[in-house]
C-alpha cells in the first residue's frame, strides 16, 4: 500500500514537522526538529503535477498534451500550485 | 458531464479556433439556406442579405463578446493569458448555434410559426399540431440557449483563468451590453 507524506495534524489541522530521521541500513537514528519543504506540503496530485512539470523540462504544451487537457487547464493548474506555495511560503514555511 | 458542461478543459488555442470557424460557416449555410440573419446576439430575423453580410453578422457577434472577455481577463486574471485560447474556446462555443436555429429552420415549425401568426391575427385557435411542433423547438432551443451561456462562461473562465463573483458579474455584464447592442443595430 502507497502511503502519503502526512502534513497536517489530523487532531488540529496544524503543520507537521519532521522530529526524527532514520537509517535502514545501519539503524542511525538523528532526532531534532526540522520543517517540512512547502513543496513537499502540496497535496499528491499537486506534488505529481509539479514532479510531470519538471520531468518535461517545463512545456506546459507538452503536459497538456501528456495529461489531456487544453492548455489553460494545464495553466490554470499551475498558476494554483504557484498561489499555494506563495502562501505556504508566507506562512513561514521554507521551500 | 464535465466534457459537456466544460469540453475547455480539454480543448482550446488554435484547435478549438479552427473548429469553431468551421462552426460558425456551417451556421452561416444553414441561416443562407433559410433565409435568415442572426441580426442580435442570439436572435434570427427573415432577411434577403447576401451569405457574406450573413457570414460578417456571424463573425462579429463572435468576436465582440470575445474581446470583451479578452479585456476582462487582463484586468481581473493574474495569470499570463492568450488571446488564441480565448478566441478559441469563444469560436468553439459557437457549436450550439447549429443546434439552436436547427429547430426553427424546419419546415414543420416555420409553418407551424406562420399557421399560429395567422390564427392569432384572425383571432381563432391555432391547431394543436402546430402549437406542438413550435412548442418543442422552443423547448430544444431554450436549452441549447441555456448551454450556450454555461460554454460561454466557462470559455471565458477557463482562457482567463477567472472565478469567483467578479468573473460571474463581469460576464453578466457582457452579456447584457451585446444584447443591448444587439437591439440597436
Amino acid at each position: 500500500m502507497k502511503k502519503n507524506f502526512p502534513t497536517v495534524c489530523p487532531s488540529c489541522g496544524g503543520g507537521l514537522k519532521v522530529q526524527s530521521l532514520h537509517c535502514n541500513e545501519c539503524g542511525t537514528t538523528i532526532s531534532g526538529e526540522y520543517d517540512v519543504p512547502a513543496i513537499l506540503r502540496l497535496k499528491p496530485d499537486e506534488l505529481a503535477f509539479v514532479t510531470g512539470f519538471v520531468k518535461c523540462s517545463g512545456s506546459l504544451k507538452q503536459m497538456a498534451s501528456d495529461m489531456g487537457l487544453s492548455y489553460p487547464t494545464v495553466r490554470n493548474l499551475l498558476d494554483e500550485i504557484i498561489n499555494n506555495l506563495n502562501k505556504l511560503e508566507k506562512d513561514g514555511q521554507t521551500i | 458531464m464535465d466534457r459537456l458542461f466544460n469540453p475547455f478543459r480539454y480543448i482550446a488555442g488554435t484547435k478549438s479556433l479552427v473548429l469553431g470557424l468551421i462552426f460558425m460557416v456551417s451556421a452561416v449555410f444553414l441561416l443562407y439556406s433559410a433565409g435568415m440573419i442572426q441580426d442580435g446576439y442570439l436572435h434570427i430575423a427573415p432577411t434577403d442579405a447576401t451569405i457574406w453580410s450573413i457570414l460578417l453578422m456571424q463573425l462579429l457577434w463572435w468576436i465582440v463578446p470575445a474581446l470583451f472577455y479578452y479585456v476582462g481577463g487582463l484586468l481581473l486574471s493574474r495569470s499570463h493569458i492568450r488571446i488564441v485560447d480565448v478566441l478559441g474556446t469563444t469560436a468553439f462555443a459557437q457549436l450550439l448555434l447549429i443546434p439552436m436555429i436547427a429547430p426553427m429552420l424546419l419546415p414543420a415549425v416555420k409553418n407551424g410559426m406562420n399557421t399560429i401568426l395567422q390564427a392569432l391575427q384572425q383571432s381563432v385557435q391555432p391547431a394543436m399540431g402546430d402549437m406542438m411542433a413550435v412548442m418543442i423547438s422552443g423547448i430544444v432551443s431554450a436549452l441549447f440557449i441555456v448551454l450556450f451561456f454555461i460554454w460561454n462562461y466557462n470559455a471565458f473562465a477557463t482562457s482567463c483563468n477567472v472565478r469567483g463573483w467578479k468573473a460571474v458579474l463581469y460576464f453578466v455584464v457582457v452579456q447584457l451590453v451585446v444584447t443591448f447592442v444587439g437591439v440597436l443595430v
